[in-house]
C-alpha cells in the first residue's frame, strides 16, 4: 500500500501541474468577470485538435502551438464579447457557456470522428529514469511540473507587478470602486481571458501530446477547474492554482483505494463537502496580497 | 403506424421531468442538474425490483418515485446554503457522483452493461402493449402533472417560493422560511422524476447509465430555459419541442456515424440563441396577479398621495389577538434585551446593551450614523446573532430562535432600505407578509387548496395597502414605486404580520411630510391597539412628537433613555449629535 502511494507521487505531481495550470486559466477570468466559462473546456479541445492538425501538416510542434494560441485567444476573448457580456444573469451566462462547451465538444465530433487521435511522440521522451521506491520519471514528467510552476509564477508576477495586474485585484476586491477609480473592467477581464486562453492551449496540447485526443477530454479539466475556482477562495486566483494542484494529487493518489472511474466523482464529492463546510472558499480570500 | 405517433410516449415523459424540473429551476431558481440523476433513480428502482426482485410494476413505480423524492431532498439540503450558480455546481456534483454510481460495476445497477428486460407496464393481467396503451396511459399521466403544477401556480405557494427567491432574508422576516419549503419542493420536483424514470424503463425497457449522463441532465434545463424558466406552458412547449429533436434526426435520416453529433449540435445553437435573443425564453414567467389587475389600476401618471388628515380606522384590519392585554401597559415589557454584545472583526460594534421596551408604546431609538441603531435592531429580530446578551420577548427567552420563529411568535420589521420583494406587485409583497403566508405549506395550501385562499389574502392585504394610502398602486411592481411609497409598502408588508412588536428601521427616511404623518397616525393607532413599535431614525422632530420613550445610543452602548424631551437636551446626546457640549 505505502509502495504503491510512493509510486505515485510522481503521476501525482504531474497531475497536480497540470490541473493547476488549468485552475489559473479559468480563475484569472472568472474572478474579474463572475462569468463561469464552461467554454474554457471547448478551448481546451479545440487546442489540442488544431495543434495536431497543424502538427500533421508538417508545422513543428511549438510553432503549431504558438499558432494555435493566438487563435484561442481570439476565441476566448470573443465569446464574452458576443455572447456573455449582453447577458447580465450569472446563472444564464453559466448556461449559455456549456452550450457553448457542448457545441465545440460535438463540432469537433461531426469533424474529427470520436476514435481517438495521437500525437507522434518520440519514445525517449517517455523513457522513465528510476527514482528507486519512488518509480520513475520521463522528461514528460518533468517537463509538466515545469509547466506548472512557470505558470503559477507568471500568474503571480502578473497579478503583483503588472499594472493589468493591479487592475484585475482592484476589481475582485471591489468592481464599483476599480471602475470609479478608472480602471476598464471590460478591457481588463479581456486580458484575463486572453492569459487564460493562453494557459488552457499550454495544458491542452500538453496532454493531448502526451495521452492522445477524443472530443471530450475538455469535460474533466473544465469540471476540475471550476472545482478549484471555487475551493480556492472567493477572489483568489492564485488560491485556486493551489486548489486545482491538490485537487491533481488528492485524485490520483486517491486511485490507489477508489476504482479510477471515481475520480471525477470524487473531486466533485470534495467540491459539495467543501462548499457545505465554507460556501466561500477554504483559502481565505486575498490571502495573498 | 405513424413515425410521430411513436415519439407521443416519450414526449409525454419529457413534459413531466420538464414541468416538475421547472418548479425547482424556474418558478425556485434553483437551477439543477440533478433532475437527471433522480430520473436515473427511478428507473433503476425500476429496473431492478422488477427484473431482479419479480416486484409488480406499479409498486416497483411507488418505490422508485419514494426513493427519488428523498434522494432530491437529502441532497438538496447542503445545496440551500449556496443560491443561484453554486446551487447549480452542487446539482453537478450530485449528477456525476450519480452517473458513476450507475456506471461503477455492481449487483444493483450492473455497471455500464445496464439491465435489460423491464417488463412492460402493467396493472395486475393489464399490461401496455403497443404504442396506443402506451398513449393512453402516458399522457393522462402528464396532464396530471400539468394539472398539478397548474394548481401551484395558482396558489401562495408560488407567491412565496417568488418572494423567497428574491431575498431570503426579507422572506424570513415576512416568516416564509425557505428551508423547510424549498426541501418540500426539491422532493416533489424529484419524485416526479423518479416518476419519469419510471415511465423510461417502462418504455424502452432497457436502464444503462448512458441515458443519466450529465449531457442529458443538462438536455432537460435546456427545455425549461427554451421554453420559459417559471412558465408551466413554456417548460411543457420546451420538453416537446427539445424531445422532438432526436426524432427530427432519425427522421431525416442523417447517416448514424454524425446523427447523434448534429442532434446536440442542434440543442446547444438552440439554447445559445434563446439566451442571448430572448433570454427569459419562448414564454416568459407570467405574475398572477398583476396580469388580473391590468387596466384596473397601475394609474401611469403618479396621482399625488390623498393628505392623512384623517386616519382610516384600522378597526377593518382583522388583528389577531396580541398575546398578553396590556391592561397595565407602563409594567409589561414586551421586548427585552440584556447586556447585548456584537463584534465585527475588530468592530464592537454593540457593547453591553440593555433596553427594557414598553409593551403598547412607541419606543424611539435615536443615534448617529455607526451608532449601532441598526445592528440593535437585527440582532433583536434574529437577522445577526448576538456574541453575548440576551433577548426576551414578553419574558420569553428568544436568544437561539431565528428570524422566522421570531416573526411567528409575533415580531414583524421593516428594513431601512425597504428590500421588497422584486418581481412582485406591491400588493403580492404585502400579500407575502400576511400572517396565514409564514404557516404555509406545500401540500396543504399548494396542491390540494390551490388559488382557494388568494381571494381573502387579496382582500387583506388591500386592507393594509388602503391604510398606507396606496391602494391605486396595488398592481405595479412594487420596486417601480417612488422611494417613499415604497418605504409604504414596506410598512403595509410589516403591518400584514399582526405582529404585536413592530420593529422600524428608519422608517421616515426618504418619505414625504404626507407620508411622514400617515406613518406616525398608524403608529399611533396601533399602540392603542396594544401594539408595541420600535423605531429608529435621524428625522429627530419627527420621533421626539410621536414616540413615549426614547433611547439614545451612541457607539454601541446606551447613553440616555426617558421622556424623548428630556433625551434630546441631554448634554452627552447633543454632544455624540452636534460634536459640541
Amino acid at each position: 500500500m505505502l509502495n504503491q502511494f510512493l509510486q505515485l507521487i510522481v503521476p501525482s505531481l504531474v497531475m497536480g501541474s497540470q490541473t493547476a495550470v488549468l485552475a489559473l486559466g479559468f480563475a484569472i477570468a472568472y474572478w474579474p468577470s463572475r462569468q463561469v466559462n464552461f467554454a474554457f473546456g471547448g478551448m481546451y479541445v479545440i487546442s489540442a485538435y488544431l495543434t495536431w492538425e497543424f502538427n500533421k501538416a508538417g508545422l513543428a510542434l511549438i510553432i503549431a502551438t504558438a499558432v494555435v494560441a493566438v487563435i484561442v485567444i481570439v476565441l476566448q476573448v470573443s465569446i464574452p464579447v458576443l455572447l456573455y457580456n449582453p447577458i447580465k444573469s450569472e446563472t444564464s451566462v453559466f448556461l449559455a457557456s456549456f452550450g457553448v462547451f457542448i457545441l465545440i465538444e460535438y463540432v469537433v465530433e461531426a469533424v474529427f470522428s470520436a476514435n481517438p487521435l495521437f500525437f507522434q511522440v518520440p519514445s525517449g521522451q517517455l523513457t522513465q529514469t528510476s527514482l528507486g521506491l519512488f518509480g520513475g520519471a520521463s522528461q514528460l514528467d518533468v517537463i509538466s511540473v515545469v509547466i506548472g510552476v512557470v505558470a503559477f509564477l507568471a500568474v503571480w508576477l502578473f497579478l503583483k507587478r503588472t499594472r493589468p495586474g493591479k487592475q484585475v485585484r482592484a476589481i475582485v476586491a471591489d468592481p464599483f470602486m476599480a471602475e470609479a477609480a478608472g480602471v476598464s473592467i471590460r478591457s481588463t477581464t479581456m486580458i484575463c481571458y486572453a492569459i487564460g486562453g493562453v494557459l488552457v492551449t499550454v495544458a491542452g496540447v500538453f496532454a493531448a501530446y502526451r495521452y492522445g485526443l477524443t472530443p471530450t477530454i475538455g469535460e474533466t479539466p473544465v469540471f476540475y477547474a471550476l472545482n478549484a475556482t471555487l475551493v480556492g477562495g472567493r477572489g483568489n486566483i492564485l488560491g485556486a492554482g493551489v486548489a486545482g494542484f491538490a485537487i491533481g494529487v488528492v485524485v490520483t493518489l486517491c486511485s490507489v483505494i477508489i476504482p479510477t472511474q471515481w475520480a471525477e466523482a470524487l473531486a466533485f464529492g470534495l467540491l459539495f463537502v467543501a462548499l457545505v463546510i465554507r460556501p466561500s472558499g477554504l483559502f481565505r480570500s486575498l490571502a495573498w496580497t | 403506424m405513424n413515425f410521430w405517433l411513436t415519439q407521443v410516449p416519450l414526449l409525454a415523459m419529457y413534459v413531466v421531468l420538464a414541468v416538475s424540473l421547472d418548479l425547482l429551476a424556474g418558478v425556485a431558481e434553483l437551477l439543477s442538474i440533478a433532475q437527471i440523476a433522480f430520473m436515473g433513480v427511478g428507473a433503476y428502482s425500476v429496473g431492478y425490483l422488477t427484473v431482479t426482485a419479480h416486484w409488480p410494476f406499479l409498486l416497483a413505480t411507488l418505490v422508485g418515485v419514494l426513493i427519488a423524492a428523498l434522494a432530491g431532498a437529502i441532497s438538496g439540503i447542503p445545496g440551500l446554503r449556496g443560491r443561484g450558480f453554486i446551487y447549480g455546481v452542487m446539482s453537478f456534483a450530485v449528477a456525476i457522483v450519480a452517473y458513476t454510481a450507475f456506471n461503477a460495476p455492481n449487483n444493483i445497477t450492473n455497471g455500464a452493461e445496464g439491465i435489460a428486460g423491464v417488463p412492460l407496464p402493467s396493472v395486475g393481467a393489464a399490461a401496455l402493449s403497443d404504442t396506443w396503451s402506451f398513449i393512453a396511459v402516458y399522457v393522462p399521466i402528464a396532464v396530471v402533472i400539468v394539472l398539478l403544477r397548474w394548481r401551484l401556480d395558482r396558489s401562495p405557494v408560488n407567491l412565496a417560493l417568488r418572494a423567497i427567491r428574491s431575498d431570503p432574508m426579507a422572506g424570513a422576516i415576512s416568516g416564509i422560511g425557505s428551508g423547510r419549503l424549498l426541501i418540500k419542493v426539491m422532493a416533489l420536483s424529484a419524485g416526479c422524476a423518479g416518476l419519469g424514470g419510471a415511465m423510461f424503463a417502462g418504455l424502452i425497457g432497457f436502464v444503462d447509465p448512458s441515458s443519466f449522463s450529465v449531457d442529458q441532465g443538462f438536455l432537460l434545463l435546456v427545455m425549461v430555459i427554451v421554453g420559459g424558466k417559471g412558465n408551466l406552458w413554456g417548460a411543457a412547449f420546451g420538453a416537446i419541442l427539445i424531445g422532438s429533436v432526436p426524432s427530427l434526426v432519425t427522421y431525416v435520416n442523417l447517416p448514424s456515424s454524425t446523427a447523434g453529433s448534429i442532434e446536440q449540435i442542434i440543442y446547444a445553437l438552440i439554447l445559445i440563441v434563446i439566451i442571448r435573443v430572448r433570454a427569459s425564453g419562448i414564454f416568459p414567467e407570467r405574475h398572477w396577479l398583476k396580469r388580473e389587475r391590468r387596466g384596473a389600476a397601475a394609474p401611469v401618471g403618479m396621482t399625488p398621495l390623498a393628505p392623512a388628515a384623517a386616519t382610516p380606522p384600522l378597526s377593518a384590519v382583522p388583528l389577531d389577538p396580541v398575546t398578553p392585554p396590556p391592561a397595565n401597559a407602563d409594567t409589561v415589557v414586551a421586548l427585552e434585551c440584556k447586556d447585548l454584545k456584537k463584534s465585527f472583526g475588530g468592530v464592537k460594534a454593540i457593547r453591553g446593551v440593555s433596553i427594557a421596551f414598553p409593551a403598547g408604546r412607541i419606543t424611539g431609538i435615536i443615534g448617529a450614523n455607526g451608532a449601532g441603531k441598526t445592528t440593535l435592531i437585527d440582532l433583536l429580530s434574529g437577522v445577526q446573532r448576538p456574541d453575548e446578551g440576551s433577548v426576551e420577548f414578553f419574558g420569553q427567552e428568544l436568544r437561539r430562535s431565528s428570524a422566522v420563529t421570531r416573526r411567528r411568535k409575533g415580531m414583524g420589521r421593516t428594513f431601512q432600505s425597504t428590500r421588497l420583494f422584486h418581481g412582485l406587485s406591491a400588493e403580492e409583497n404585502v400579500m407575502s407578509g400576511l400572517g396565514s403566508m409564514s404557516r404555509i405549506g406545500l401540500f396543504r395550501d399548494g396542491l390540494w387548496r390551490g388559488g382557494r385562499q388568494v381571494p381573502r389574502l387579496r382582500k387583506h392585504a388591500n386592507v393594509y395597502l388602503e391604510e398606507v394610502q396606496l391602494r391605486a398602486r396595488l398592481g405595479m411592481d412594487a420596486l417601480d414605486l417612488p422611494y417613499g411609497e415604497q418605504k409604504l409598502v414596506g410598512l403595509a408588508r410589516a403591518l400584514a404580520s399582526d405582529a404585536s412588536v413592530l420593529l422600524l428601521d428608519e422608517p421616515f427616511a426618504g418619505v414625504s411630510a404626507d407620508g411622514v404623518s400617515v406613518m406616525s397616525n398608524i403608529l399611533r393607532d396601533l399602540t392603542q391597539k396594544g401594539r408595541t413599535v420600535i423605531l429608529i431614525d435621524h428625522n429627530v422632530e419627527a420621533v421626539v412628537g410621536l414616540v413615549d420613550y426614547m433611547v439614545a445610543v451612541d457607539f454601541g452602548a446606551v447613553i440616555a433613555d426617558g421622556d424623548p424631551k428630556d433625551v434630546i437636551s441631554d448634554r452627552r446626546v447633543m454632544q455624540s449629535y452636534l460634536g459640541t457640549a
